[in-house]
Parts: C-alpha cells; structure tokens; sequence
C-alpha cells in the first residue's frame, strides 16, 4: 500500500451535466422543489428582520413611532413558521421523489447498457469494476443531485442574500461580513479538497486491513495448513499501524487548517459587536439592526461548515458520472439484424470465416493505476492472454449432426463456436443458419434457438424454476418439470426442501456442480433449440454423477445439430463430423475413423487429450 | 427464507440494551488510553462552557454599552472590552475544539483497533470446528463491520453526552437567571422535542431497515446480472431483466419516498418547535421588555440561547440509537472473544521433532460439533502409513477421506483413538510444530492478494526466489507461470479471481512445493486441472511422493494407481485397504469403483 496521496481526480463539468440532464427528465418536479426551497429560504432570511425590527420598535419612545402593538410581530412571525414548516414537510418527499426517479433512470440506463454489451466489452473490463461503477458511484451521484437540489442553492443563495440584507443596514457592517465570509469560503474550498485525496487514502488503509480479515477468514485452512497464524497477525498489525498512524496524521492535517479557516469567520461576530456597537452608541444604528446583523452571522456561520462537504460531493461526482457516462456511451457493437429466423432444420455454414480479437483500447491517458473506489477507470486485465483467432474457417454442419471440435488449449475452440450465436463476429467470412448470414437476423430469435451449456454453470439467485424456464418465463410446471426429468435433474430437485420453489443461493442451499450442471441440462432443453452448443467441461464429479450428466447430454442433442467441444472419447467417435484446429485454422475433417487413418496430428491430440 | 447477506444486514441492523457487562469491557479497552481521555473530557467541559458564554457576552454588550450608558466614552470602552472578551473565547473555543476532536480520535480509533486486533489474533486461534459451524460473513464482521459500528461510541460517546447535558442544563440555568417565567415558557418546547425525537428514532429505524433492504436487492441485481452477462445474452433476456429491475428499482424509489416522509416530517416538526419557542420570546418576552421587566439584552440572548436547545437533542436521540446498536455489534464481538479453541496445545506439549513419517491411527472414532450425537463421522479407523509411503484414499463423497486427511493435520481432534506420529501421540506434540511439516493441497485452491511469488513462498517465507523457481520447475509450472503477465511478479487479485480454476491449482500445488513438508495431502488436488496438465504434474508428482509420507484423495482412479497402500473408504469406516493389484484381484467395492472408471 503506497503512502503518497494519490493526485485529486480530474474535474469535468461536461460529466456532471450529462448526469444533471437526467434531473432534467423532470423539469416541473425540479422546478417546484428549487420554487419551494426558495419560499424557505425567503422566510428563514426574513425572520431576523422581524425580531430586530420588534427590538427597534421597544427601543423607540412612543412619541418617535407610530403606535406599538408587539402581536402585529407576533402574529406575522408564527404564520411565518407554520408555512415553513408546512412547506418542508410537502418540500422533502417531492425533491426525494424527483431525485430517486431521475437515479432510477440512470440505474436502469446503466443496467440496460450493461447487459446489452457484448462479449468483448465484458471480456475486457473487470465484473467487479462494474459492479462498483453501478453502485458506488451511482451513489455518489445521489449525494450531488441532492446538492444540486439543495445545498448548492441553499448555500449560494443565502449567503448572497444575507450579504445585501447585512449592507442594507449597514455598509461597513457589510465590508466586515465580505472581509471574514470570502477568506474562509476560500479557504474551506481549498483544504477540503486537498484533505479529500487524504481521507481516501484513510478509506483505502481501512479496505486494507478489512481485505486482510477476510481473506485471512475464507483462507483459514490455508493459513492453519502452513501454520502462518503468527505471520498473519503480524501483517494485520502493520495494517492496523498504518492505517492508526495515517489517520492521525490526516485529523492533524485538518485541525491544522479547518478550524482556522472557521475561526477567521468567527472573527465577523466581535467585529461587528465593536464596530456595530460603536455606531449604536453614537446614535447612528439601531439596537434591532445590530441584533439582526448578528443573527444573519450566525446563519452564514451555519452554512460555512457545508461548503466542504459540497466540495467533496462535488469532486467525487465528477469522477462517479465519467465512469458511469463511459458505460452508457459506450457503442454497442452487436446490433439486431431485420430477418426473422427464417424455419429450417439447423444446418450451419461456415465460409471462410476468420476472426481477430479487437486490441484492447488503451486505458485512459492520466488514469490512476488500480486502488479502490473513486479511481478513474481502468481496465484490469485477466492474467491470461491467450485469445485464440480463427484463419479461413469454413465448414458445413448438416441439420441434426453432431460436430466435435478437437484441439490444443488456445486453438481457437471456444471463439469457434462463440461465433455462432453472434456473442462475436467474424472479422471476415460468412457465418450461416439455414442459409442466412447470422448477422441479417433479429438477434432474440437466433440466440434462442442456439443453446449453449457453458463450462462454468451460472445460475442465478432465483427458484430452480425459474432458472431453468429463464429462456422462456412463461413456461408452464408441467414443462419445466418434463425437462427437469430429461435432464436427470428432477429427483434431486423434488428432494430439496422447496422442491422446484427452492431458491438456489440461499442459506443451507448449496447445489453440487453436477446438480448445477443438470440444471443448466434443462434450461437449454427447454428452449428446444435448433442448434447446442457443448462445452464438454470435466467436472469433478464422481463417476455415477457423471454418467447422470453424459445421459441427459446425449438426450438433449437427439435431433439436433450440436457443437461439442470434445475432451471425451465417446464424444468423439460417435461425432458425425471432427474440426480438428490448431492456431486457429482447420487442419483436418472428417469422422474419427477417417482421421485416425490419415491424421497424424489427430492422432496425436486423440492420444494425449482424449483417450485419457 | 433469508439468505447470508439478509442475516448480516439483520445483524447490522439489529439493537439491543447495553448491559452493564458489556459496558465495562468496552471500558477496559480505553484504558491504555486514559489520559488523553481525561484531556478530553476536560477539553470539553471548557469548550461548552466557553460557548455558553457567547450570548452572554452580547447581553451585557447590549444591556451596559448598547442601551442605558452612562457616558459616550464609557460606553466605547466597554463595547470594545466586551468584544475582545469575545474575541478572546472565540480563539479558546478554537484551540479546545480542536484539542478535543484530536483527543477524541485517538481515543476512539485506538481503543477500537486495540478490539479489532484482539478479535483478529483470537480467529487466528479458533480451530476450525469454530468456521465449519459459523457462516463466513458472520465471522468476517465481527472483526469488520461489528468493530466500525463502534466508532461512534468509542470516539464520540463521551464527549458527546457529556457536552449536550451540560449545554441543556447550562441554557436552562443561564436563563432561570435571567427570568425564570420566561425560561418555563421557553422550556415548554422541550417536551414535545423529545417525544418527537423518540418517535423519529423508531420510525426512522423502520423505514431505514426497508430501504436498507431493497438496496441490497438493488445492488445484488445488478450484480447479478454483470456476473451473469454471458447466460443473460445466451438467452436473450434482456427486455424481460429490465423489467425485472425496473420494479426493484420502483420499490426502492417508494422505500427512499417513505423514510423521506419520515424525516421531513421530523425535521419541519423540530423547526415548528424552534419558531414555536421564537415566538414565545417574541411575544411573552416582548411583553416583559416592555413592562421593563427584563432588559433587551436579555430579550436576545434567550432568542441566541433558544438556538442552542435543539442540536443537544437531535445529538442525544442519536447517541441513545448509536448504543443500542452498539450494544448488540459488542455482544456479538465479545462472544466471540469467549469462544474456546478447540484444538490448542496440551499442558507440556513438545514441539514435534523432524517427522520421518510414521503415522498410525489407532482405533480413531470422529464427529464434528455440527454431526448428530447418535452419528460418527469416522469409526474404527485404523492403518499404517510407513516413511516415504503413498496412501491413496478413494470412496464416494462423504464417505470420510477429507475427514482422516484433517485428522492427520489435526484441525480436529478425535474423540477415541490415537494418531502417532514417529511413535508420538500428535496430541502430545505441539500444534505448530505439526502444521509447519505438512504441505496441504485442497480444491479449494486458495490465493492471498498479492504477488504470485509473495503466494508460492506462503508456506516457507525464507525461501529465495531461486528455489520458487526451482520448485515450479520441477513441477512444471514454470513456463505457465512465465506466460502471466508479469511472470512471478504477476499481481493477484482478490482470491485469485484474474486466474483460472486450473491455473489456481498448479499455483497452490506450488505453493507446497516450496513448502518442503515432511508430510504431503492432496486432497481432490487435480479435479480443476484437465487431463493434459494432470499428466504431465504427475511425472513430478510420483517423484515428491518419493521423498515423503503422502496422501491423496483423488476420484480419479488414474492418480491413485500407484499408491503404496489404499484404503477404501464407505460411511466413516475403512472396507477395504491394501495395493490397487491386491484390491482388484479381491474384486469387491474397489474393483467395483475401478470398473466404473474404466468405462469412462
């Protein structure tokens, strides 16, 4: 962890405005919240006026002013605070409102434009950065559009108007409050965003010493097997001291300057107590008049603590609404074609196909290496780069065949078949479902007929029948049950506690990987796709789970045109049609018998890969 | 039904009284601290008291100087004396304010950590009964979110109480002085203030609870689907997802709407009040001023004093919330503090010398914390495991193997039978001794964030990079490790998330490789990584066993072929145990397993 302060983010105004127009989706709601802010606004500036003026008026012998009566002023000042009591009671749910829609706007555009990127954006850009970017960040952006509905104006417009009421009654009085006010404005702007990188950096040692908690927690065995629980309690304390000894250091670094800056304000209140005082006493202002100013002191004092913390929203803002903005901006590169999936069998067409992952785009010029949170954003990178390309593929899979696809780790496999559903495009060559380029087809239709078993099951934080009907949401019990049954899933599902009702996730609910697997079995099944996509993962699994797992495969391919990616012999020999690639070209097809014959790179791979 | 993140959410949210137990242990931690508490408490008492003064200041500045002066020139010296007066204060209220903030923190923030080091050095003793019976979550907060949770207590707690007590009770008695008619007027806020801000408190709890919760649905949506991104498109389910969300998103819009409502009715409320308590000095106040009664000065200071009623209020509505929930993150630390480790040296333990690696169970019978008290995990263990031997354990899942593999560490004890090692029962031997010779190797294949080699020298920090590399090359993992990124240096993140499950693997089989145990586990050690690499780790496998007593868990029968001795295990208990010839040629439930294998 290094200790030098990271340099302040880079301030954009564009950004925050492209955040701001989301507030502008609203105008009539925003307008009315910044109306009735001002109503309060109005009212707390004019309730110093009217307790100084009453001060005046006792001062005042009956023979200099018109005839006193005190409940005129009562009377006026509690109206004055029943309707700003009713005005904050209506005003805090109609600003909430319009700030959590314009939010919900963006949180949905954020969503929508995250599932609707294609594979190579999610390839490159780390999850968990995104996850962070739709949630941290978007919460950052709450606090600015609640400044922007609230503090900012609060602050600007009080101070402003209070600084006029104040030289209304007095200039030099007025020269006081400008000669105290701008300095420490000033100053508060400047220390909070200095302090800001610092108690980040504070933040940032606590992340620290909580990443040593908990992966000394999740790796506890590890920890315990190498008997390093001494080592282990050391790195925790250099973390606790580091993180003890900068935040001491930053707490000094402010009581070194905030207070200060709050104390040259407090200077106004003596000032004007002599200067005020002086003019009183010299018959030249009135006692009320030098009570109001006093108070209208103590309502700017009030407001001279928020100016940091607007500030510090404001810097965090602009940083949260370029990352966000980057998402909702950026192209999306896979686009729905016009043609419905014209009816057919499943044959597919590959006509000298080949395809090279885009370099990843450089990061951004000035972007911080990888720290937490407010960074601005850079893409981590897997700490693997083999990305396999493709040269001049071309082949024909007949409807209902079965295809394997055989070769070294890094041959280009995978990118193969990614093909098919368009979670890529060719960069040349032609890639064809019953004679219709896949990219001339709405892409709904295509990617539910084209069903793929990944090797690492996702299923999602739902019920199993929801899982498996997520293809298709309106099926019925009766359906999802008979897939469930093909796919040799419904025996261990009827077992669970809640049946199909059971929420996978959820406590005490750990699904093995070859429940997982069987699930994700008759998720495909259902959709009833016209082509599958394999990818032959070995499990661990133990063998009479296997053989569960290879039933329902085979059942789920009958009569349809399938892509195996193959690691077992069985697979392999009953394929109809073997690829066998290497460094992305083809370099051999045929059946197994066929290749064994004349192959002798086959050969070798059949050796070394399958007959294991 | 509640899941993990739902009961840590209860649980932060979750309150309690503070009994009086609880109360002195968090006391005990400020101990080491006492004197800059003390500077504290001090700090604050003077700086309320300084800022009492302030008002007071101005009513004699107006009552003397201002209003009934006897000469022009006494009355310019005096306002002059009076505002240095209050210059003065205004500097001492800086340097006490300031005091008192640095105190605070160091009080607080050391006290906390002291806690947070405790717990952690606690965990580090807790056996592993300790983490199979207790969610992760649950564990990780008490040493995280349970211990910030007290922040506002350790550091504020006292001087905060402290300061609004003395400030209600200073204005209160600042102004009986002056007239104590209107003083009860005033003081007729008072009541209804705190009823509101009780009610505030509860409902505010409420609404917060129901926000809290739907934010966290919220955000495990999004994430969720970020995570998911590839199925999602794999079935085209995005208009449906959206609209999915889209209704989360509404409620949570609705909850934020209610704890809203909930505030902004507090808060105008508390505002009504304050003009309530104006206009009674206004009004009755006037009155008094003009019968002469009472001064003008007098008239405003009670409005400046007014002021100060109500952040008191607000402060201790919050402190009272802040202690109960306080209270129940300090129950739940301070259990776990008093929770005895299981496995911990016996009185007279002796460091276990060099192991040769003869191990024998004998008659070993074992249940964990969470197995039913009628049900044994093992029973009856009994085998022989001479230096440099290989045993191989196979059965199906939850037969036993991961449990006879934890014996041998001793992450557990059994409750009959013995284990020896070298002819020494292991619970005689110290628990570090015996973990510093046994290399593990689990599926689980852990990485620490850090650097790929700062992972591999995990098990032996004084090993020089040479032999990491030496290891890795004997393994064969070498030239992987070289086509990262940054080779060795290669950066990890959390839990090794930027490697494959494969590539995961061979790391921790690395990592215990440079090791050097005297003793080696593999448990389903190769199940992640494909054949290819299974076979080519093996060659170097067969030579490592060579050296030293091993074990290996394998379902792949492949692995296990060659083992010295293999026990079969089914339901806890040993069936079958000998050589993979002699176990064929018995053809029973090994041959049975085989057979299955084979047809793969």
């Amino acid at each position: 962890m290094t200790t030098e302060a990271k340099p302040a983010p880079r301030f954009k105004t564009r950004n925050l405005l492209g955040v701001l127009s989301f507030l502008g989706n609203y105008p009539g709601w925003a307008a009315l919240s910044l109306g009735l802010l001002l109503v309060n606004i109005a009212i707390e500036m004019t309730l110093p006026q009217i307790l100084g003026n009453a001060i005046n008026a006792m001062r005042l012998p009956a023979e200099l002013g018109p005839a006193f009566d005190l409940w005129d002023f009562v009377q006026v000042f509690l109206a004055l605070v029943m309707v700003r009591a009713g005005v904050g009671y209506i005003l805090g749910p109609i600003r909430n409102r319009t700030i959590q829609r314009a939010l919900g706007d963006l949180r949905a555009a954020v969503y929508n434009a995250l599932q609707r990127l294609a594979f190579p954006y999610h390839d490159r850009v780390n999850s968990g950065e995104l996850i962070s970017r739709a949630t941290t960040d978007i919460w950052r952006i709450q606090d600015f559009l609640f400044a922007c509905l609230l503090l900012t104006v609060d602050i600007a417009v009080s101070l402003v108007v209070i600084t006029v009421l104040i030289f209304q009654v007095s200039t030099v009085l007025g020269g006081v409050t400008l000669a105290t006010m701008l300095p420490t404005l000033l100053l508060i702007g400047m220390f909070a965003s200095k302090l800001q990188p610092q108690w980040r950096q504070v933040h940032d040692l606590h992340g620290a010493m909580t990443t040593v908690i908990q992966e000394n927690i999740a790796g506890v065995r590890v920890v315990k097997a190498f008997a390093r629980e001494q080592a282990e309690v050391d790195k925790f304390r250099a973390r606790r001291a580091s993180y003890l000894d900068t935040l001491l250091i930053t707490v000094n670094y402010w009581a070194a300057r905030v207070p200060l800056a709050q104390f040259i304000y407090g200077l106004s209140v003596p000032l004007v107590l002599w200067i005020g005082g002086r003019q009183v006493i010299e018959g030249r202002l009135l006692v009320g008049d030098l009570a109001k100013v006093i108070f209208y002191l103590m309502a700017i004092g009030h407001r001279m603590g928020m100016v940091g913390q607007f500030t510090n929203i404001v810097q965090n803002a602009s940083a949260s609404a370029e990352r966000i903005l980057e998402i909702i901006r950026e192209p999306q590169t896979i686009r729905s074609g016009p043609r419905p999936l014209p009816p057919g069998r499943g044959e597919v067409r590959f006509e000298n196909v080949s395809f090279q992952y885009a370099e990843a785009p450089a990061t951004q010029p000035g972007a911080a290496p990888s720290s937490t949170e407010a960074k601005p954003f850079a893409p981590t990178p897997s700490a693997r780069h083999i990305r396999a390309a493709l040269h001049d593929v071309s082949f024909v899979a007949a409807p209902g065949q079965t295809v394997a696809i055989v070769g070294p780790t890094g041959s280009g496999k995978s990118t193969l078949v990614n093909l098919i559903p368009r979670f890529y495009d060719p960069t040349a060559g032609w890639v064809r479902i019953d004679d219709v380029d896949v990219r001339e087809l709405q892409l709904t239709p295509l990617r539910r007929s084209v069903s793929v078993i990944f090797q690492e099951t996702f299923l999602f934080s739902t019920t199993v029948s929801e899982n498996i009907a997520y293809g298709k949401p309106g099926a019925s019990r009766e359906e999802i049950e008979r897939c469930a049954q093909v796919a040799q899933a419904h025996e261990f599902i009827t077992a669970l506690d809640s049946g199909y009702d059971t929420v996978i996730g959820e406590r005490g609910v750990s699904l093995s990987g070859g429940q997982r697997q069987r699930i994700a079995i008759a998720r495909a099944f259902l959709m009833e796709p016209r082509i599958l996509i394999l990818d032959d993962a070995t499990a661990s699994v133990d063998s009479q789970t296997e053989r569960l797992i290879r039933e329902a495969m085979r059942r789920l391919c009958e009569g349809r045109t399938t892509f195996v990616i193959a690691q077992r012999f069985s697979t392999v020999k009953h394929a109809d049609l073997i690829l066998v690639l290497k460094d992305g070209r083809i370099m051999d097809q045929g059946r197994h018998a066929e290749l064994i014959e004349r192959s002798g790179f086959y050969r070798e791979i059949f050796e070394q890969q399958i007959k294991a | 039904m509640a899941s993990p993140h739902d009961i840590e959410l209860e649980e932060q949210l979750a309150q309690t009284r503070m009994s009086k137990t609880i109360f002195l242990r968090l006391i005990a931690y400020l101990r080491p601290y006492r004197r800059t508490f003390a500077l504290n408490l001090v700090c604050t008492v003077l700086a309320t008291v300084s800022q009492l003064l302030g008002p007071k200041f101005i009513q004699i500045g107006i009552d003397r100087y201002l209003t009934n002066f006897a000469s022009v020139e006494i009355a310019l010296r005096g306002i002059l004396l009076i505002s240095a007066f209050y210059l003065g204060n205004l500097l001492l209220g800086w340097f006490l304010s300031v005091a008192q903030v640095k105190s605070a923190i160091k009080v607080g923030q050391g006290a906390m950590n002291d806690l947070r080091l405790a717990v952690f050095e606690h965990i580090q003793r807790l056996s592993l009964n300790y983490f199979d019976k207790t969610h992760q979550g649950r564990i990780i907060a008490r040493a995280d979110t349970d211990i910030d949770s007290l922040d506002r207590i350790m550091t504020w707690g006292a001087n905060q109480m402290l300061a609004s007590l003395l400030t209600l009770l200073g204005v209160i008695v600042v102004m009986l002085r002056y007239d104590w008619r209107l003083c009860f007027a005033v003081s007729l806020v008072l009541p209804p203030l705190m009823v509101a801000t009780r009610l505030f408190h509860q409902h505010g709890m409420t609404a917060y609870r129901r926000v809290r919760a739907q934010t966290s649905k919220l955000t495990a949506a999004m994430a969720e689907n970020i995570a998911g991104v590839r199925v999602v498109q794999a079935f085209s389910r995005e208009e449906e997802n959206l609209v999915r969300f889209q209704e989360i998103n509404a409620t949570h819009g609705e909850y934020m709407l209610a704890a809203s409502r909930v505030f902004h009715t507090y808060m105008p409320f508390l505002g009504l009040m304050s003009g309530l308590g104006s206009v009674i000095v206004l009004g009755y106040g006037g009155t008094l001023v003009l019968r002469g009664e009472i001064t003008v000065g007098e008239l405003a200071a009670f409005a400046l004093y007014l002021g100060m009623f109500f952040g008191p209020i607000q402060t201790m509505g919050d402190l009272y919330n802040a202690v109960l929930s306080t209270a129940a993150s300090a129950e739940r630390i301070f259990g776990l503090l008093d929770t005895a480790p299981q496995v911990r040296d016996r009185t007279g333990a002796q460091p276990l010398p060099p192991i040769r690696g003869h191990i024998v169970f004998d008659h070993v019978w074992l249940r964990y914390d969470t197995t039913p008290s009628d049900q044994w995990v093992l029973r009856d263990i009994c085998f022989e495991a001479k230096p440099g031997e290989t045993v191989a354990l196979v059965g199906h899942t939850g037969s036993g193997k991961t449990s006879v593999i934890s014996l041998i560490a001793r992450f557990y004890e059994p409750q009959r039978g013995r284990i020896t090692m070298d002819g020494m029962d292991v619970l005689d031997a110290t628990v570090e001794s015996l973990h510093g010779q046994i290399g593990i190797v689990t599926q689980e294949n852990f990485l620490f964030t850090g650097t790929v080699m700062e992972n591999l020298k995990f098990g032996r920090p004084s090993a020089t990079d040479e032999d990491v590399i030496a290891a890795s090359k004997t393994l064969g993992t070498h030239e992987m490790i070289l086509r990262f990124a940054d080779g060795y240096q290669t950066r990890v993140s959390e839990r090794g998330g930027n490697f494959s499950a494969g590539e995961r693997q061979l790391l921790t089989f690395t990592r215990a490789m440079v090791a050097q145990p005297r003793i080696l586990i593999l448990d389903e050690a190769t199940s992640a990584v494909d054949v290819q690499t299974e076979r080519v780790i093996q060659r170097a496998l067969e030579e490592l066993f060579a050296r030293r007593t091993s074990f290996v868990v394998a379902h792949r029968l492949s692995t296990v072929r060659h083992a010295h001795r293999i026990l079969v295990l089914e339901g806890g208990q040993i069936i079958e145990q000998g050589t993979h010839d002699e176990l064929l040629a018995r053809a029973g439930h090994y041959a049975k397993l085989h057979a299955e294998f084979v047809r793969e």
